[in-house]
């Protein structure tokens, strides 16, 4: 590589005057003057070349009717791109690592600021306070969980609408309606069939409906959801089947501890 | 040796792929939440996406959300590989040569 700016402007006025095609007007194309280009000694590594081309060949695209001899645009495009190796010094060099530092920082923050974390901490205290409710004012609490859930779903929809205004991830409709349809089907058999003989299968029922979802979700989204999703399911199983006398305090522990112990590790800890 | 990108190493367009490649693969940020956390001014993140665009580096789309036109912009698979040679270029700048050049 050439190391003086002497030498770099040798190297392109040796590309200007010697390329064939830059004696008539109309003839040198970028295609030419790269192919001319990569013959100049030190200037054939693959890499560069393939970054060159690309760029010549997206100013060419631009600028095609007004190439004729020897083309500025395709100068300056040599010149920055063929010599800037040469042109950054290590002291530039470690400045830009450490702006792209910075900014990566900022980025990370505002990232981990935006990621579900806030869904997990609403539905985690939500599921705590059910189970404390259920487990200390008996139906009178269970009276109360469907309007419990309508302000949660309320709250995640604002939640998720004000994150959506900094950083957002598209999701695609037809997931969002293949998502929809297994939970309604899944609460409409209840409905329809008769649903489970207790409160606290009923309960359970609907997590491990919330859970597939996360499963599913895990799936299209971070991985961490698909493993919440089966150590959810897993908590209301143990809750159900090994102590069914305190299912209502273990869901408010197991439950909606785990997603709230998610939402730090997502929040605080993840990537 | 290859990978320095001119049209990413200017300052400002350096900033934005560092902050866009920070991003997860599918997520976009907002025009403005990326003005602000840059300290930039609308006309001058405006031209640098631009030149962004241009290059196929980075992917805006423009909608609207409550009537309002919103712009989201994220960074593509191209550009986040000259970005990631970009860096890896910087950093052997840094690194002692190993062994002398072969070519003049």
């Amino acid at each position: 590589m050439c190391t003086s700016a002497r030498s770099d402007s040798r190297r392109l006025k040796q590309i200007a005057t010697n390329c064939p095609g830059s004696d008539k007007p109309g003839s040198l194309t970028p295609v030419r003057a790269i192919r001319y280009a990569i013959t100049i000694p030190g200037v054939s590594d693959p890499g560069y070349i393939k970054a060159l081309i690309r760029r010549i060949n997206l100013l060419s695209c631009r600028y095609l009717p007004i190439i004729s001899g020897f083309n500025l645009t395709i100068y300056s495009v040599l010149q920055s791109t063929l010599f800037m190796q040469s042109s950054i010094t290590p002291k530039e060099a470690a400045r830009a690592l450490q702006a792209i530092e910075v900014s990566r920082a900022a980025m990370r923050s505002a990232v981990r600021a935006n990621r579900g974390h806030a869904h997990l901490w609403l539905w985690g205290a939500l599921w705590s306070a059910m189970g404390l409710l259920a487990q200390t004012q008996g139906v009178a609490g269970l009276r109360l969980f469907p309007w419990i859930s309508l302000t949660g779903v309320i709250a995640s929809v604002v939640i998720g609408v004000r994150q959506s205004s900094t950083i957002r991830l598209p999701v695609d409709r037809r997931f969002i309606g293949v998502l929809a349809a297994s939970l309604l089907f899944g609460l409409g058999w209840i409905l329809v069939l008769g649903g489970p003989p207790s409160p606290q299968r009923v309960f359970a029922y609907i997590g491990l409906l919330v859970a597939q979802a996360y499963v599913i979700s895990g799936f299209w989204f971070d991985t961490y959801l698909l493993w919440l999703g089966l150590a959810i399911a897993a908590a209301i199983l143990v809750g159900l089947f090994v102590f069914p006398a305190f299912f209502w305090i273990w869901i408010a522990v197991f439950g909606g501890g785990t997603l709230i112990a998610t939402g730090f590790y997502v929040r605080y800890f993840m990537r | 040796m290859s990978g320095l990108d001119s049209l990413i190493h200017q300052p400002v367009r350096l900033q934005i792929m560092a902050a866009l490649c920070q991003l997860g693969p599918r997520e976009q940020v907002d025009f403005s939440f990326l003005k602000s956390r840059l300290a930039l001014t609308d006309g001058n993140l405006g031209a640098h996406l631009l030149s962004l665009e241009n290059a196929a580096y980075i992917a805006v789309e423009k909608t609207f959300v409550a009537r309002r036109p919103k712009t989201y912009i994220a960074a593509t698979a191209t550009g986040r590989d000259a970005f990631a040679r970009h860096v890896a270029a910087l950093q052997a700048i840094l690194q002692p040569p190993s062994a002398p050049a072969a070519s003049a």
